[in-house]
């Protein structure tokens, strides 16, 4: 053991005598000599942050309307803008504010935003008699009875009245706001984020510097100097001397692998240390788990030295070892970027994600949400049902739409199938959708049927064919409208951003008490008794149609958790998968809960689906787990078609089969009695899916990720990951679809990958030096 | 079969280096080499360039590995952990790493020869100033001339007081003062008991400090014994005559010419001569004809051999 110790500390001496470390230590202590004087300070807010605009669409709205009413706050505000400014206001009001851009004070959101801390400034703000019968803070009345104010505080009362007047648009989220300093003079005077989200924000700039300075500066570095470290120690002359001690070759080796790891150890902890030292000291956030940076870099080096370390044993030659380690990047970003590429373009969008059966014909829509019809004489599937949109629209739709799912629903009355397009809103959200329709007399065109007025995530046909689409504030029935009507309809939905876009083809069928679902709620249809079952604010509610047609809430249950969910009702049950993996079996009627498991699926659930003929209910979960359940007794049923498969997509057909896909191009249809497959409509795939499968997957499987590594950092401090496009920080109207792909960090999947990696390389390396002759 | 007397114990061994792909070219480095090394002796190894010589000494210290045969060095197999440890080696162009001082160099090599620090520390002194380095031991071992690294070699072979000490060209770069103190070390090493293998190039060095040599060529040993017995074992050792009162052609006239005569006018009316002349019987012969020549023969003695022309002889031979 002293042989091996004295190794390492000679590796240690190797890289302390290297020049490279200490011009990056004193590159890293230069860097947060800068960093020090940089502060925070904590105000009381006197502006609005974008976060706080949460509907900037309903607070315009109530502007539009109330500007023109004298002694309303919206005609004060509207008088207080000059000409420029109104013009501009109603342009975006009628949604011409271009394209949004990023950042916090981007967009028409921003522009928002901005024009409102303005007014907040301006002296004519505040007037007794147009603020006067709004229901104030305690906080706003002690500021409104100081009476003439100057400065912040006048600016503060402003920020209050403001949220008073207008409680729809904007919601205060805190009365501080957070300046930034450096050496005490200021840069940003109120951040553009709440308090709250401090340390997020934090977090998220760490490990932007973090993974600068460390992923690539640092990695690169170490890499420069310690590749040398073997080659110099197989050398001919070092080797003969080192191999006549009493010493273990491959612990040799191992040893000095382990020793070239202490450079970057070195690097880490002086910039990791120096780091977290900073941002106790300056901005009182001490975060111990930021020092578990230092090991995830050190093993994220670890990865390309083992490379290095191996070419430098077998061709004991420096530059050869880095030029290895610059081969097996460019390979492995190669690797990495055609199998994420080819999974995304190809495998994902073509997979088929929904299967419908409407009469003769099948139709499937892949994850593009593209929809196609089986052409059974070609053997393939023919798109139909295309989108309207091209170009930048059909971008954004696609982007917006990918939160939700697009599910053909085959009305047989009138053969025709229809379906909800979401719709782009204002302010780069998602408006209320559009249904539309395709018939098979036009050979499936998509038509608009109307927008609806509000947010509806599924439409469904109850037995008497009426088209219910259950929302938050109603449920409303699409009963038609003339052409005439249809026309005026899209006038006003191009002007006010869809929010009249509605006209008269849809009415109200829900009678006076919705239950209070909140923005994200679920639903079913059951489809033997027309019961509507809605989930939301952890509530379950039964509405029943009475003769007039209307829905009432007939029997509701309480949920302990809020989790976003998915239900489906048939035969005797109501079935509640929530995120996180819990299932709850409800009697049908009474919603009386038969069976609660807190994790009986793995992964989040996705679709949540009852056979028609009311004989059993599917759930398909994220990470393509199939179950089933018997609706009439409760019982969850053993034979699933999983076994033979991925299974991507879950539906029933009129007669009852289950119908799935495979993940790919093919639709398969189950008699879940017989437990056997009855029908396969499959489009060969083209040879792009044999070189994935062949060469691309494999060669990803079995490669090392040093890239997600990154995502340890969010991890071991915040918990979970951050998003690609910037920190987290959550708006009011935000979706948590389940629709949207699980993309859960798997810390030991990462750990485990790599560090099989790692310890294969080295034990090639070991068993290559033990035997070698030098 | 081992024998306690004997430190290094070779029998048929052989290697065969292979290379080029699936190893299908063959270079034959040792093709049965026997050899015994006595324990405390200074035994030298002489062979010219690709006679095995280091292929020999790094299968000992089981840095490469044999194709076949046997060998031992201190009773155990060659180049187990049990043996090294008592071994002292200082390769040839070996490389101490550049960052290191003198003294942590040794600290170093202590402590991969299983020394502790103190231990190391406590008898760096000492062996500092028997190499000529003390004083220079916290200078960088990259600015130290080609000579203090090898005596720096020299000290790291010594530092754990091992049994055997294989030094692989110990003086190459050491100045002549150099030399001499490095002889000196050794022969004050075989009398504190440690045996010493050397392997030289300098033929000299070898016949100055080895009681033992044995020559190697072709990855055979050709010859072992003392350097007496190797340079006396030599048949053709010349006869010299200083020879007065004769001309070159009344010399030659004297010999036959199977005696390879070779004559040299020399000073004050000196011949000097240079035959092959191996029976007695012959040199009777040779001496009554000179004399009845009337010439007088002022001295005449068989010449010893040195090593290196026993070693070239023996070569040629091979050859």
């Amino acid at each position: 053991m002293r042989a091996y110790l004295a190794i390492l500390k000679d590796s240690y001496r190797e890289a302390r005598a290297s020049r490279v470390l200490w011009i990056s230590l004193v590159g890293i202590a230069i860097v947060l000599l800068l960093l020090a004087p940089i502060n925070l300070s904590r105000e009381t807010a006197v502006s609005l942050r974008r976060v706080e605009l949460a509907f900037p669409d309903r607070m315009l709205e109530k502007v539009s309307v109330e500007k023109e009413q004298d002694g309303t706050p919206s005609a004060h505000l509207w008088s207080l803008l000059s000409a420029d400014q109104q013009k501009r206001v109603t342009e975006l009001m009628e949604g011409k504010g271009g394209r949004s851009r990023r950042g916090p004070g981007g967009g028409p959101h921003g522009e928002i935003v901005q024009t409102l801390n303005n007014l907040l400034k301006n002296e004519k703000f505040y007037d007794a008699s147009v603020w006067s019968g709004l229901e104030l803070s305690e906080e706003a009345n002690s500021l409104v009875d100081e009476g003439e104010l100057e400065g912040d505080t006048a600016q503060r009362r402003n920020l209050l009245l403001l949220a008073a007047a207008f409680p729809e648009g904007i919601r205060l989220v805190d009365d501080t706001s957070l300046g930034l300093y450096y050496a005490n003079a200021e840069i940003i005077g109120e951040l553009p984020f709440p308090p709250a989200q401090i340390n997020r924000v934090i977090e998220f700039g760490v490990t932007a510097v973090l993974g600068f300075f460390l992923g690539i500066i640092g990695v690169f570095c170490s890499l420069l100097v310690t590749s040398g470290v073997i080659p110099r120690t197989f050398e001919p002359g070092e080797i003969a001397l080192l191999l006549s001690k009493p010493i273990n070759r491959s612990g040799l080796f191992l040893v000095k692998f382990l020793g070239g790891c202490t450079f970057t150890l070195l690097y880490a902890s002086v910039l990791v240390t120096g780091v977290w030292l900073l941002l106790g000291v300056r901005l009182d956030y001490w975060q111990i788990n930021l020092l578990w940076c230092i090991p995830v870099y050190v093993f994220l080096f670890a990865i390309y030295y083992a490379v290095s370390a191996v070419a430098g044993a077998v061709w004991r030659n420096p530059i050869v070892a880095l030029v290895s380690v610059v081969i097996f990047y460019i390979g492995l970003k190669t690797v990495e970027i055609t199998q994420l590429q080819m999974k995304r373009e190809m495998i994902d969008a073509r997979a088929i994600r929904e299967v419908v059966i409407a009469g003769d014909d099948v139709f499937a829509v892949d994850g593009d949400q593209k929809t196609y019809v089986w052409n059974a004489e070609e053997l393939r599937w023919d798109e139909r049902l295309k989108k309207t949109a091209s170009g930048m629209a059909a971008l954004m739709r696609g982007s917006l739409a990918a939160n939700y799912r697009f599910v053909p629903v085959y009305d047989s009355a009138a053969d025709r199938v229809l379906a909800l397009q979401p719709s782009a809103g204002r302010f780069a959200r998602v408006g209320p959708p559009t249904l539309v329709a395709g018939y098979r007399e036009n050979d499936w065109e998509r038509e608009s049927l109307g927008r609806l007025p509000e947010m509806v995530q599924s439409l469904y046909l109850d037995s008497s064919g009426r088209i219910l689409l259950p929302a938050k504030e109603a449920i409303y029935e699409y009963v038609g409208q003339t052409d005439k009507e249809q026309k005026r309809a899209d006038f006003l939905n191009n002007v006010t951003g869809g929010f009249f876009g509605g006209g008269r083809a849809f009415r109200r069928v829900s009678v006076d008490d919705m239950p209070e679902l909140g923005d994200e709620f679920a639903s079913a249809l059951h489809t033997q008794t027309d019961d509507l079952y809605l989930l939301g604010n952890g509530q379950l509610c039964r509405l029943s149609a009475g003769e007039d047609g209307g829905y009432r809430v007939a029997a509701t249950v309480e949920f302990d958790t809020q989790q976003r969910s998915v239900v489906a009702a048939g035969g005797e049950v109501c079935v509640v998968a929530q995120r996180g993996g819990r299932v709850a079996v409800c009697d049908a009627q009474t919603l009386k809960i038969l069976s609660d498991s807190e994790s009986l699926i793995g992964g989040n659930p996705r679709v949540l689906t009852a056979s028609p003929d009311g004989a059993a209910v599917a759930l398909l979960t994220h990470d393509q787990q199939l179950l089933l359940w018997d609706a009439q007794t409760g019982e969850q049923r053993d034979w699933t078609p999983s076994a033979k498969g991925k299974v991507n997509a879950v539906s029933f057909s009129e007669q009852g089969r289950l119908l799935t896909s495979d993940g790919r191009l093919a639709a398969i249809e189950y008699d879940i009695t017989a437990e056997s497959e009855t029908q396969r409509w499959a489009e060969r795939p083209s040879w792009a899916y044999g070189f994935y499968d062949s060469f691309v997957y494999p060669a990803w499987s079995l490669l090392p990720k040093p890239a997600e590594l990154t995502g340890f950092i969010p991890y071991v401090m915040g918990g979970e990951p951050f998003p690609e496009d910037g920190p987290p920080i959550a708006t009011e109207g935000d979706t948590d679809s389940l629709e949207q792909d699980d993309e859960q960090f798997e810390a030991m999947g990462v750990l485990t990958s790599n560090g099989l990696f790692i310890g294969v390389l080295l034990l090639f390396g070991c068993v290559y030096v033990s035997r070698k002759d030098y | 079969m081992a024998n306690a007397e004997h430190v290094i114990q070779v029998e048929g061994l052989k290697k065969t280096y292979r290379s080029g792909i699936l190893g299908r070219r063959t270079l034959q480095a040792l093709q049965g080499v026997d050899l015994q090394v006595p324990q405390g002796s200074i035994y030298g190894l002489l062979g010219p360039n690709g006679a095995g010589k280091t292929t020999l000494i790094k299968i000992l210290l089981g840095i490469v590995r044999k194709s076949s045969g046997g060998a031992t060095v201190l009773g155990l197999p060659a180049g187990k952990p049990a043996a090294r440890r008592r071994i002292g080696y200082l390769p040839e162009n070996h490389r101490i790493p550049r960052h290191l001082t003198g003294r942590t160099a040794l600290e170093y090599y202590g402590a991969l020869s299983g020394l502790a620090v103190g231990e190391v520390r406590r008898r760096m002194p000492e062996l500092l100033d028997r190499v000529g380095l003390l004083g220079r031991e916290k200078e960088r071992v990259s600015g130290y001339s080609k000579g203090m690294q090898q005596r720096l070699g020299l000290a790291q072979a010594m530092l754990h007081k091992p049994d055997l000490i294989v030094l692989d060209e110990p003086t190459d770069g050491v100045d002549p003062v150099g030399r001499k103190e490095i002889r000196e070390v050794l022969r004050n090493l075989a009398s504190e008991g440690a045996t010493i293998f050397l392997n030289s190039h300098l033929l000299q060095e070898i016949e100055l400090v080895c009681e033992q040599v044995a020559i190697l060529t072709k990855g055979v040993v050709r010859r072992t014994g003392s350097v007496a017995e190797l340079t006396s074992a030599m048949e053709e050792a010349p006869m010299v005559f200083d020879l007065h009162g004769a001309t070159p052609e009344t010399v030659a006239g004297c010999f036959s010419g199977h005696h390879k005569l070779e004559t040299a006018p020399g000073r004050d009316g000196l011949v000097y001569g240079r035959a092959l002349i191996k029976e007695q019987s012959e040199l009777d012969a040779v001496v009554d004809a000179l004399r009845a020549a009337h010439v007088s023969i002022v001295s005449m003695k068989r010449r010893e051999l040195t090593l290196e022309e026993a070693f070239l002889d023996i070569v040629k031979e091979e050859n």
